[in-house]
């Protein structure tokens, strides 16, 4: 049974990886390097698009978007895996 | 694919690229209102967007209607300068307020703002109002905005908002460039009320106050709503007549006998019925739309005649149809028109033309016996919106099929001849259902709504344009699959051939005032 958070991760990124193109999405593993392959829209994006999927599986509206989204040094959409980690702390938190 | 250029104040990717899917979406810098609009664009639409703070917050200093006026203002020299259709996107909000007073005046201010915002469409041509607070009512605003994102990133939509507002934007492209349903043919049974009369008897269908009668009855509201703004009814039902009428008579229901146009009550395939509808308004299949709640209709109407639309009627959601029906491309419109208004009835007054023109037998008694008075007008701008509509619905007598938008028609009163011309008789008003472009002593577009052919009225209206060019007038006949029956008109009218291309095309030079009908009256009409 894979993870339920990471699968979200992943089909959110094979989705907007369907336009970018971006040939370090197309296999991703944890150690794949999420944010600096992607532009600002498509963070935005890759953000609605794991918003909407958590709400339909969690049935609430769980915010993963904050200040530190944008910023290269601090965002938790690093790398797949801090993505994942970050996502599942917002669920957990409520 | 047509372009559309957005310009927002809000990151609108999310929806253009959901647009994107139709058009070929491209975005202004953000913000770059006063830029934009006074610059040029080749986009064939541009939508405009706003976080609703533009108008609330961004501007103390300024009150918010002054800041729409100043839009207003722009999209005025915007439309000098180009002649692309523009989809404005009207207000959503929610606010923060102490009490439902405060909260109530707020929603007031901004229901203002989307007024004005509607009012525009009279004073700027090809313009166009997606009505997104509608939409974020309906969706629930957390389901349509996301404060956070809103002020993170200037993306106020969600990620479903975004598909349901680009869809709102494509229907706001369709109202103001599509083509418009004329004609909805509806069911009976399980559509127009619930259940059966046959069956269940005048007493025993649902269409009252309570549930699921209450569905019905909505639903004949609006059907009531779209025939005011122009869309004729009609009704097909295999029934027994006698039951139909006793219903009609005995129950309280919105939709009176007579507000159908005409009706179909027999065992005959409803196919049959349609066609039949179709030959007694002289309106192409194309522009009928078809509702029934039995699918094995829907299918034997569509296999029969294809061009006709069918939509289903779902009898397990009756209050969900006027939702489905509001939405099916064709039926919204961009605007109405006093034409629109009065539809159902033209087509009545026409039902008693043709009983006296077969009374009658006789064709020139019958003519002479309307007592038509034809009243024309001059680059009248207060017609633009009809005459938009004409041209770019009219199909049969239509001598070029040249379509042109609002704003084309709007540069053409200014520089060129636009005529146009109303027609009525004994019988009533037909409004304005001619019209003329006359560039250069050329007539380039000339179309008479098919409701009024063969009573002379073109050949007296031939006469406007004499007056405007004299002998030195000049004419061309454009075959298209649809106006073969004006193929000669111009030779019949008085024209000689001057040349005649191997596509059919045909170039004229006046010759001969040929008769006409002198008793047919004619004047010009008032500009007041």
């Amino acid at each position: 049974m894979p993870d339920p958070i990471e699968k979200i991760v992943l089909d959110v990124i094979a989705e907007i990886n369907e336009e970018l193109q971006v040939d370090t999405l197309k296999h991703p593993d944890g150690d794949t390097k999420l944010f600096e392959a992607l532009d600002s829209m498509a963070v935005l994006d890759f953000i609605l698009g794991v918003e909407e999927s958590l709400q339909r599986e969690y049935g609430r509206y769980i915010q993963i978007a904050n200040e530190k989204s944008m910023d290269p040094e601090s965002t938790p959409f690093k790398t797949v895996e801090s993505a994942v980690a970050f996502i599942r702390e917002r669920v957990s938190d409520g | 694919m047509k372009k559309v250029l957005f310009l927002s104040n809000m990151i609108v990717q999310p929806i253009g690229k959901e647009l994107g899917k139709s058009f070929d979406v491209s975005y202004a810098d953000l913000d770059s209102f006063v830029q934009t609009l006074t610059g040029e664009t080749d986009s064939d639409y541009l939508v405009m967007l706003f976080d609703s703070r533009f108008f609330f917050e961004l501007f103390p200093e300024s009150d918010s209607g002054e800041r729409l006026r100043f839009l207003g203002d722009l999209l005025k020299t915007f439309r000098e300068k180009n002649r692309c259709g523009i989809v404005l996107g009207n207000l959503f909000e929610i606010f923060p307020s102490v009490n439902t007073t405060q909260n109530i005046e707020e929603y007031i201010k901004l229901l203002s703002l989307n007024r004005e915002m509607e009012a525009l469409k009279e004073e700027i041509s090809d313009l166009e109002v997606a009505n997104l607070f509608d939409l974020g009512i309906r969706k629930g605003s957390e389901n349509f905005m996301n404060q956070n994102n809103r002020f993170l990133f200037q993306s106020p939509f969600t990620r479903q908002a975004a598909k349901e507002v680009a869809g709102e934007l494509a229907r706001a492209i369709t109202r103001l460039h599509g083509k418009r349903k004329k004609v909805l043919v509806l069911d009976g049974d399980n559509t127009l009320w619930g259940g059966i009369v046959g069956e269940d008897g005048v007493e025993g269908v649902a269409c009252d106050e309570n549930y699921p009668g209450i569905a019905y009855k909505r639903f004949q509201l609006f059907l009531k709503k779209l025939k005011e703004s122009g869309i004729v009814l009609a009704m097909v039902s295999k029934n027994n007549r006698a039951d139909v009428e006793e219903l009609f008579e005995k129950r309280r229901m919105p939709l009176r006998l007579d507000d159908f146009v005409t009706v179909r009550i027999n065992w005959l395939p409803k196919s049959q019925n349609i066609r039949s509808i179709a030959d007694e308004l002289n309106l192409g299949l194309e522009s009928f739309l078809f509702v029934d709640d039995n699918p094995f209709e829907i299918e034997e109407v569509k296999n029969a005649v294809p061009q006709v639309d069918g939509l289903l009627f779902d009898k397990e959601n009756p209050l969900g149809m006027i939702e489905k029906l509001s939405r099916f491309p064709g039926v919204a419109a961009h605007v109405v028109t006093q034409e629109d208004r009065v539809k159902s009835e033209q087509y009545k007054s026409e039902k008693k033309r043709s009983e006296v023109f077969r009374e009658t037998g006789d064709l020139e008694a019958f003519i002479k016996q309307l007592n038509i008075e034809i009243t024309w007008w001059k680059n009248n701008k207060k017609q633009l919106s009809r005459i938009t509509q004409l041209i770019n619905k009219t199909n049969q007598f239509n001598l070029t099929t040249r379509r042109y938008t609002q704003a084309e028609v709007e540069e053409m009163m200014e520089q060129e001849t636009v005529l146009s011309f109303k027609v009525e008789d004994r019988f009533g008003d037909m409004g304005i259902v001619g019209v003329m472009i006359i560039k250069e002593c050329r007539i380039d577009t000339f179309l008479l709504s098919c409701r009024v052919l063969g009573r002379g009225i073109e050949e007296r209206i031939i006469d406007a344009a004499l007056e405007v060019c004299g002998d030195e007038l000049r004419a061309e006949y454009i075959p298209s699959a649809k106006n073969s029956q004006v193929e000669n008109l111009y030779e019949r009218l008085g024209f000689a051939i001057e040349e005649t291309e191997p596509n059919g095309i045909k170039r004229y030079r006046f010759k001969q005032r040929n008769a006409r009908r002198e008793y047919i009256k004619m004047k010009e009409g008032d500009y007041a």
